[in-house]
């Protein structure tokens, strides 16, 4: 060997020995079927149509779901919830994540395997790979080799499919935070505004990022759930585990020799196929035990219990199961980790009910026109417009006057009665006249709501009356 | 040890991949927070008003300037906490000599 050999070997060997722990190794998970694998792939279809559907449903005009922020109003099914609703958010939120905690102390990562968007959106993009580059093994042997014209139009086909599905995502979200048909008529005609256009493609490149390349690594080095989820767990925990009673010694045989080799007690049920590794998308080895990499997404107990089958052997050397079973105990659903979360989201719930259902019955959202911040008027009067949106939330139909006071010779030019079955929410254009004289550059006022047969259904907004400088 | 091997990062260190999302993913988390904490007490039309009145800003522009101000510090705060976790070994490579001494 020459000397330039030697020093090319050895700088080889030493990044070698550096990759093996600063770089990770790229994961090609082998594609899976099974039930589990049928369980994700309905999942994924519902939360993602529900995802991508759900900000077109309108009823009665209204988007179903908007978190409106532009006109700081929220709207969910019906529901309209306003910045001062704060504490019902707060209360959401602490329900999302003691029923997180609740499920995951009883069945362990179900969420990561199944729900989390990470898991939900990579899936959708091994989908979409694996349509423009095919199986695996295919894809890690093409990445390994030379670029050919083959691989380059396989690789622009798979990111030309990421990248209209991120976009789509992108826009999809900013939906549901500004009404989505004028977001979509503006988008068709490129006339987002700066803040919209950067949050389509904030969020587009964050899931093209996520979903498409970060993957696995966003459950191991980002997911702050994956560091603390083994405090909700005990031996009574549903959790993915290999049967290693029933599996080792573990040794490849023939399948002729299957149950010979068995019933002379040399090796176990498990074959070594590696299948289990190669399905995992965070490439590890279930046969190790419980790791914090390990997202339960189930793919090694479905190729697992295919083998299983073929060698026929009873499935199940991977499966869902607890500690306790392993060890040959009974297990136990009711404890008092289940108890105390069960009530406490009991508390919350019927908490959150209570100051839901109290809230007022009438709605009033003062919008001020966006076009003209006022109009001065021959006569000397000083105008100004509003688009008033009122939800009668009683029970009944009611008429509705409307009024306004905070400004001297404040007064409605027109109409400003306006009728409401229940549950109706009417948008209604209110023109306010004051004289000039006395008129501020801003002057608080205060708009009425009243109903004509139940003067007790009545509700106030602020809003601002501008005037001249 | 080969003067290839003083040049490489400690095995300790992280890729640069995994050391961003570290500082920024959890800023984004609870600048997220933040941000909503602050526009359910504040309009971002009245802190417009008190702030800079003479800029045309809309509402969407102030909750997007107020979340990225907040992730700005967030972030700032997490890269900080990085420099100060940094293993001493990382630290004292990058003042070696290109020669390693037990050469």
């Amino acid at each position: 060997m020459s000397a330039t050999d030697t020093q090319h070997h050895s700088s080889d060997d030493s990044r070698q020995v550096v990759e093996l722990y600063t770089r990770s190794e790229k994961i090609y998970p082998r594609e899976v079927q099974g039930r589990y694998a049928r369980l994700r792939a309905a999942t994924v279809w519902l939360l993602l149509g529900l995802y991508y559907l759900l900000p077109w449903i309108s009823v009665h005009g209204q988007q179903l779901v908007l978190f409106d922020l532009p006109a700081r109003k929220f709207y969910v099914f019906g529901m309209v919830f306003w910045p001062q609703d704060f504490i019902l958010l707060t209360g959401l939120l602490l329900l999302a994540a003691f029923g997180l905690f609740f499920v995951t102390a009883l069945a362990g990562r179900l969420w990561c395997g199944y729900a989390c968007p990470q898991t939900v959106w990579t899936e959708v993009f091994i989908w979409l790979e694996r349509l423009a580059e095919g199986p695996a093994a295919k894809r890690r042997k093409r990445d390994r080799g030379p670029w050919t014209a083959d691989k380059a139009w396989r690789k622009i086909a798979k990111h030309s499919l990421w990248l209209v599905f991120a976009l789509w995502t992108g826009f999809t979200f900013v939906g549901f935070f500004t009404p989505i048909t004028e977001l979509a008529d503006k988008v068709l005609r490129f006339q987002t505004s700066g803040w919209e256009s950067f949050w389509i493609v904030f969020y587009s490149f964050a899931t093209w990022g996520n979903a498409g390349f970060l993957r696995e690594q966003v459950c191991k080095y980002m997911c702050p759930y994956a560091r603390f989820q083994s405090a909700m767990f005990d031996d009574n925990t549903l959790i993915i585990s290999y049967d290693q009673a029933r599996g080792e010694p573990r040794g490849s045989r023939s399948r002729k020799l299957a149950h010979a080799e068995l019933a002379d007690n040399k090796l176990g049920d498990c074959i070594d196929c590696t299948l289990c590794v190669q399905v995992c998308p965070t490439g590890i080895d279930i046969r190790q035990g419980l790791q914090y990499e390990c997202i339960a997404c189930a793919a090694c107990i479905d190729v697992c219990d295919d083998v299983m089958r073929r060698m026929d052997y009873p499935t199940g050397l991977i499966r869902y199961t607890t500690q306790n079973a392993i060890d040959n105990k009974p297990s136990k659903i009711i404890r008092p980790r289940i108890l105390l979360y069960t009530l406490l989201l009991l508390v919350i719930m019927t908490g959150w009910v209570t100051v839901a259902s109290q809230r007022a019955p009438v709605m009033l959202d003062v919008m001020r026109d966006r076009n003209a911040l006022y109009r001065e008027l021959s006569d000397g009067q000083v105008e100004n417009s509003f688009l008033l949106r009122v939800m009668n939330r009683s029970n009944q139909a009611q008429e509705f006057t409307i009024t306004a006071s905070g400004l001297a010779g404040l007064n409605i030019f027109g109409d400003a009665t306006v009728k409401l079955e229940s549950g109706e929410l009417g948008s209604l254009p209110i023109t306010l006249r004051a004289p000039r004289s006395g008129i501020k550059v801003r002057n608080d006022i205060v708009f009425t709501v009243q109903a004509v047969s139940q003067p007790e259904l009545t509700i106030q907004e602020t809003s601002r009356f501008i005037g001249p400088r | 040890m080969t003067a290839t091997d003083s040049r490489q990062p400690s095995s300790r260190a992280r890729p640069v991949i995994q050391r961003l999302a570290a500082i920024l993913w959890p800023s984004f988390i609870w600048a997220g927070v933040a941000s909503m904490v602050l526009f359910a007490f504040a309009d971002p039309v009245d802190l417009h008003a008190i702030s800079f009145p003479d800029w045309q800003l809309s509402r969407t522009a102030g909750y997007s300037i107020g979340f990225l101000m907040f992730w700005s510090v967030t972030a700032a705060s997490s890269f900080g906490t990085w420099l100060l976790l940094r293993d001493r070994k990382v630290l004292n490579q990058q003042h070696q000599q290109p020669t390693d001494p037990s050469n």
